[in-house]
């Protein structure tokens, strides 16, 4: 049984209309590697996990599911 | 640390071609100056583009967004992983190769050569790797 790791970030971010950009800043991270996260290609560790989870003011749950493929 | 890297860069330049000079003296004592000034030139023009560009980049950035991050560690140290299989396998088909053709010794100057090559290819798949 495969699992993966499925997140909303993309979702809550434009709910909060925040940027691309902005969230980058934010958490000192690059553009680049939230289009891969929000695009399920790159999986955060868990350090950036507990950052988003912060910065958007939602629990783990909210944010992440793992899913059955 | 981000402000004193171009003396980091510097300083291993220069020591880098320091060695390389001394070993070049102990190998080919009679050096030709044009070569030694060409070494000098080379090192201290690429140091300089080096540090031209990577102050361009910097004054022309808006925001503050890092140019590195996590994920970006991860994708050089993969990429490292597998050039490192793939240079080492590579050199070893290399080899054979030669071996089967018939040749049996290899000039250091080749060898030098095939080295450059690596490395240079290595530096660039790391800016890529970067950019990614």
């Amino acid at each position: 049984m495969l699992l993966k790791v499925r997140n909303r970030i993309k979702e809550i971010r434009l709910t909060k209309g925040i940027s691309q950009i902005q969230m980058a800043e934010d958490l000192q991270i690059t553009r680049q590697t939230i289009n891969a996260v929000e695009n399920h290609k790159y999986n955060p560790s868990l350090e950036l996990a507990l950052k988003l989870m912060k910065y958007f003011n939602v629990t783990i749950d909210e944010i992440f599911t793992l899913e059955e493929e | 640390m981000k402000k004193k890297w171009p003396i980091i860069l510097a300083i291993t330049v220069v020591c880098s071609m320091s060695i390389g000079f001394y070993l070049v003296k102990l190998l080919v004592p009679d050096l030709p100056v044009g070569t030694v000034t060409a070494g000098i030139s080379g090192s201290v023009l690429g140091v300089g583009i080096a540090i031209g560009t990577a102050k361009f980049r910097e004054s022309r950035k808006s925001h503050n967004v890092p140019d590195v991050d996590e994920r970006t560690w991860i994708n050089i140290k993969n990429f490292y992983a597998y050039s490192l299989y793939i240079s080492l396998f590579g050199s070893m088909l290399l080899v054979c190769v030669l071996f089967a053709l018939g040749v049996e010794t290899i000039e250091l100057g080749a060898l030098s050569i095939y080295l450059l090559a690596l490395f240079m290819l290595l530096v660039i798949g790391t800016l890529v790797v970067k950019r990614q």
